[in-house]
């Protein structure tokens, strides 16, 4: 053992004011939500907490049809989100790749959308996806589309969701790709050339494969991100209509802050911590062998 | 074969504009038509066929969001509580990001990551029900804390690669000349990532400044931040467009201008220094 | 030392965290003795006998408690105390008196309730102060105040089964029946009386895009809000003979089938997404023929400025159906928080809240008030608030005739978020009958788990 008087190590004090705060801020309530989702506890009620050990799990798991609709919803959400991400995206980066005037500035007002705060700019998403007197809806009269309904309908508002999400966070996977596409060799490019090669095979046999592990990473770091969107949902639609834009973020949310069944929010919060902690380590797994 | 390759050379330029044009629309208009409504009458905001351009600019939208609620108060609020928890993010941080560019402590990196993956909301039950125990709710304190969970990661993922990327040599020759570790840090480390921890607080403030769900539950009338105030404004009350645009620009107007000053940074940290912005 | 060291955090942060929530519960009991409070000394009642205190007053955002909120200098000013007023749109407050009743804590001292939600939760939670011996104390109630000069709608509001009075309603809102009488005149029709009547105008009024014929809420949680009461007139209620919940029977089925189809054949595209703000601005704008919510919105529609329908709209008691015409009321009251320590203090401000001219001050804005004088002064009522004859009989008879649209239940927001989603998705297309199966079971599973 090392005696007291021992300087303290610098490798310690460097990261202990981040130890406590990990300790503090995020280790402790991890441990509290585990040991409140064992309880049966209604904070409006007068009734005390009580001890139901795996109860509020086996309902989520078994009995609760709600649990497994926001599960699903959470899902699609992100998939459908993340192909048209990914796709433009990569499409954008083959763009800024190519030399133009001006191409800095359309740069920089295509990343904008990134930073913006997600709960004002839905506000505005919402007045223009109006049915009847929304400008989207007029631009795609214009094209004699009909009318769409977006956020107000069960069968659309997913992809209406995502779209929003898609103009946030296309930028974000097109600069990942775009810094691959500049780090990519020349050489088998030049050699497609010489080849014969047309656009369509090189960028099909050539530059996608290459750009695989930075494609990668951006999807990983937005999948996660995705499955815990809440912002644009909670305040566009509430998880509506019904429950067809319940995620689980928003399905806690709910349960937790506006029914306060604080012991059932802890279970959904610890199954919903868990999944993401699955997903991170497939994905992370899946991006290895690169 | 001049001529074949100018007809090549205009076409595959005009091909060009489109796309670039077509990239861009999303984004400017979407701007364009929230300034457009933040501007505008209600009568000219509900009109359909939708009107696109203005012949008179009204400030009433602006001048009644700021006189029905508290607006400077809410703006006050996200300022103090961004510029506080990107502080205190870079007080805790600072050194956490030396420390593991260094003797490469790749458990807190970690550690820090998984607390960055894992869902917000499992950590505001928990947070929430201790925060009105120690009757913290609608306090500053609560706030800056819980946004510390999402200025940190940033702080510290980012200044590891700045620290890393310093030159040993001028580190050990000040070790030579009789420097503490922790002297060598304050005084030689960190002026060499300035333009890092500049970029980085850009970054903490704006995310700070955006973040609504922790905002939502721990802040009360006194702290109310600006997202969740919009929030309010939306929840039974008249919804006037113009009012809502107005309330919507004055949210994320700070943030675009911050966005734009660094923007140089945002496109090279992300693509790993590759474009120089 | 990491390993040793952190093992011993753990242990120590796991054994906090266990005692934690009894430390939640407990903590607040110490506020629950509110101190002795200011006597009103020999002569008997005075409005000043408290002054120099301060108020706190929770105040959700309505139009119906505005004139509260312009007139407290007045409070102020008779009083000597002084009113700290909290105000905050519907979920916020309701988050937020969950938030400070749970604690136990005396920081709010009064609080608007929403009854038609709040009534049987608050009673059973005891969140309510009972007001019974407040009346009867003479220091702290003029002798010519009266719980008599009350409409017997507000006291149907504010009693409990047993005689306790929880509240002091500051309105009671009927839902009435809007509809554009130049649209219906111009097809030669009379207004319809039954909901069957209702479907064959809109049969014939409908001519989209101009004109809707009929709209109502379709958003989740606020569609169970005018539903229910629409409901009634198909003869469907709550609870069953035995006094269970039964929200499947076919009475709910058919009224269901109803609503879902008049939305889905004559209302706006999206209208799954409305609340009242969407369905009163569609009719304000003259996109709809026929519609019912509240009341108070009969004042908008007929303002020049905002409407284009004003001079154009008839009033009307709810349309019906075979088994009556049960309108929905919906109100708001004062109440006192029972861990105020200021509650006497606090009684004052609930009676000059209802006082006669804050009362009068509603009533000219549209709102259906809760004293009996300023409901019987027609006169007033038609020249303040510029309102129509037929709005003013439509609102008095509807109170009178009304119940609450919302069942006496401690979890009203979790019944109207599960009977929202059925509605939603029978709007959209799902099987009435189904949905309602289902809401039934889970309503039946939370009625349970929440009353004793």
């Amino acid at each position: 053992m090392k005696s007291p008087r021992t300087v303290l190590k610098p490798q310690f004090a460097f990261i202990s004011p981040t130890l406590v705060f990990l300790l503090l801020v995020v280790a402790f309530p991890l441990v509290y939500v585990l040991y409140m989702s064992t309880q049966e506890w209604y904070l409006a009620s007068r009734v005390p907490p009580t001890f139901v050990g795996l109860k509020n799990y086996a309902e989520i798991i078994f009995k609760d049809s709600r649990f497994g609709s926001a599960l699903k919803n959470t899902f699609l959400f992100t998939l459908i989100a993340l192909t048209l991400q990914t796709t433009l995206g990569v499409l954008c980066a083959l763009l800024f790749d190519t030399e133009f005037k001006g191409r800095g500035i359309v740069r920089t007002v295509f990343i904008v959308p990134m930073a913006t705060t997600p709960v004002a700019i839905s506000l505005v998403w919402i007045l223009m996806m109006q049915p009847t007197t929304g400008v989207l809806n007029y631009f795609l009269s214009l094209v004699h589309i009909k009318p769409a309904l977006w956020v107000f309908s069960q069968k659309t508002v997913l992809l209406a969701l995502a779209i929003v999400d898609t103009w946030m966070w296309t930028p974000f996977i097109m600069l990942i790709t775009l810094g691959g596409l500049s780090s990519l060799p020349t050489e088998p490019f030049e050699q497609a050339k010489i080849d014969g090669a047309n656009s369509f095979q090189t960028f099909f046999r050539i530059t996608l494969p290459l750009l695989r592990p930075y494609i990668a990473v951006a999807v990983i770091l937005r999948s996660i991100d995705c499955l815990k969107t809440f912002d644009i949902i909670f305040v566009m639609t509430q998880g509506g209509p019904g429950t067809a834009s319940e995620t689980l973020n928003i399905f806690m949310f709910l349960k937790g802050f506006y029914q306060f069944h604080i012991g059932y929010a802890s279970a959904v919060a610890v199954v919903f911590f868990v999944i993401i902690l699955v997903v991170s380590i497939v994905l992370l797994r899946f991006r290895r062998p690169e | 074969m001049t001529a074949v390759r100018n007809i090549r050379s205009i076409i595959r330029r005009v091909a060009l504009l489109t796309v670039v044009v077509l990239v861009i629309i999303p984004t400017v208009f979407f701007f364009y038509w929230m300034f457009l409504l933040s501007f505008r009458t209600n009568v000219d905001n509900m009109a359909y066929p939708p009107k696109f351009l203005t012949r008179t600019v009204v400030v009433d939208n602006y001048s009644i969001v700021f006189k029905q609620n508290p607006f400077f108060r809410y703006l006050l609020n996200s300022l103090i509580v961004a510029a506080a928890s990107t502080l205190l993010g870079l007080l805790v941080g600072l050194p956490a990001a030396y420390s593991i560019a260094r003797y490469k402590q790749k458990g807190v990196a970690l550690a820090i990551m998984l607390a960055r993956m894992t869902p917000h909301i499992s950590y505001l039950l928990p947070w929430f029900i201790f925060f009105r125990m120690m009757r913290l709710l609608d306090s500053y304190i609560s706030l800056v804390v819980t946004h510390l969970l999402v200025s940190l990661p940033i702080i510290v993922w980012t200044l590891i690669s700045y620290f890393e990327d310093l030159p040993r040599d001028i580190e050990d020759s000040a070790f030579i000349d009789g420097c503490s570790i922790y002297g060598v840090f304050a005084r030689i480390a960190l002026p060499l990532v300035k333009p890092g921890i500049i970029v980085v607080s850009i970054l903490s403030f704006i995310f700070s400044w955006n973040n609504f769900m922790f905002s939502v539950v721990l802040s009360g009338p006194r702290t109310r931040t600006l997202p969740v105030a919009v929030y309010s404004l939306m929840t039974f009350e008249e919804i006037i467009w113009g009012q809502l645009a107005a309330a919507a620009a004055v949210i994320t107007l700070p943030v675009i201008v911050l966005t734009l000053i660094i923007q140089k940074h945002i496109v090279s940290g992300l693509t790993f220094g590759a474009i120089k912005g | 030392m990491k390993r040793g060291r952190f093992a011993l955090l753990v242990v120590v942060v796991s054994v906090l965290s266990a005692a934690l929530p009894s430390l939640a519960v407990a903590g607040g009991a110490q506020e629950a003795q509110p101190t002795a409070e200011g006597g009103a000394g020999k002569e008997g009642f005075s409005w000043t006998q408290f002054q120099g205190k301060t108020l706190y007053l929770l105040n959700e955002k309505v139009p119906n408690n505005e004139t509260i909120v312009n007139n407290i200098g007045k409070f102020e000013a008779l009083t000597g105390m002084k009113v700290v007023i909290d105000t905050l749109p519907e979920i916020q407050k309701r988050q937020k008196i969950m938030v400070e009743m749970a604690a136990q804590s005396s920081t709010v001292d009064v609080y608007t309730s929403a009854i038609h939600v709040e009534k049987k939760s608050h009673y059973e939670a005891g969140w309510y102060e009972i007001l019974n011996p407040y009346m009867s104390d003479s220091s702290i109630t003029p002798p010519d105040w009266s719980w008599n000069d009350f409409t017997n709608a507000a006291h149907k509001l504010a009693t409990h089964p047993n005689g306790d009075i929880s509240t002091i309603p500051l309105d009671n809102s009927p839902h009435i029946f809007f509809y554009r009488k130049d649209v219906l005149a111009k097809h030669g029709l009379e207004p319809p009386k039954t909901l069957s009547q209702v479907e064959q105008v809109a049969r014939k009024i409908h001519n989209p895009p101009e004109l809707y014929a009929f709209a109502m809420r379709g958003l989740k949680y606020a569609n169970a809000g005018v539903f229910p009461h629409t409901a009634f007139g198909f003869g469907a209620r709550f609870f069953d003979s035995s006094g269970n919940i039964k929200m499947n029977t076919p009475e709910w089925v058919e009224a269901l089938e109803w609503y879902a189809r008049m939305l889905q054949n004559y209302a706006p595209p999206g209208v799954v997404g409305w609340n009242w703000y969407e369905v009163t601005s569609a009719f304000q704008q003259g996109q709809l023929g026929m519609t019912w919510d509240g009341n108070m919105f009969g004042g908008r529609f007929e303002d020049p400025e905002k409407s284009q329908v004003a001079g154009k709209v008839g009033y009307a008691v709810m349309p019906g159906g075979p088994a009556g015409q049960v309108p929905g009321v919906y109100a708001n009251g004062l109440a006192i928080n029972p861990f105020s320590a200021k509650k006497n203090a606090a009684w004052l401000l609930l009676l000059w809240g209802t006082n006669e001219e804050n009362q009068y001050n509603s009533a000219a804005i549209g709102v259906t008030v809760s004293r009996k004088s300023v409901v019987a002064d027609t006169a007033f009522l038609m020249e303040k608030t510029g309102m129509p004859e037929d709005y003013v009989k439509a609102s008095t008879l509807s109170t009178e005739l009304g119940d609450i649209g919302l069942p006496y239940i401690v979890a009203v927001n979790e019944f109207r978020d599960i009977l929202g989603i059925a509605i939603t998705n029978a709007i959209e297309g799902s099987d009435p009958k189904t949905e309602l199966d289902l809401a039934q079971k889970q309503l039946a599973e939370l009625i349970e788990k929440t009353e004793k």
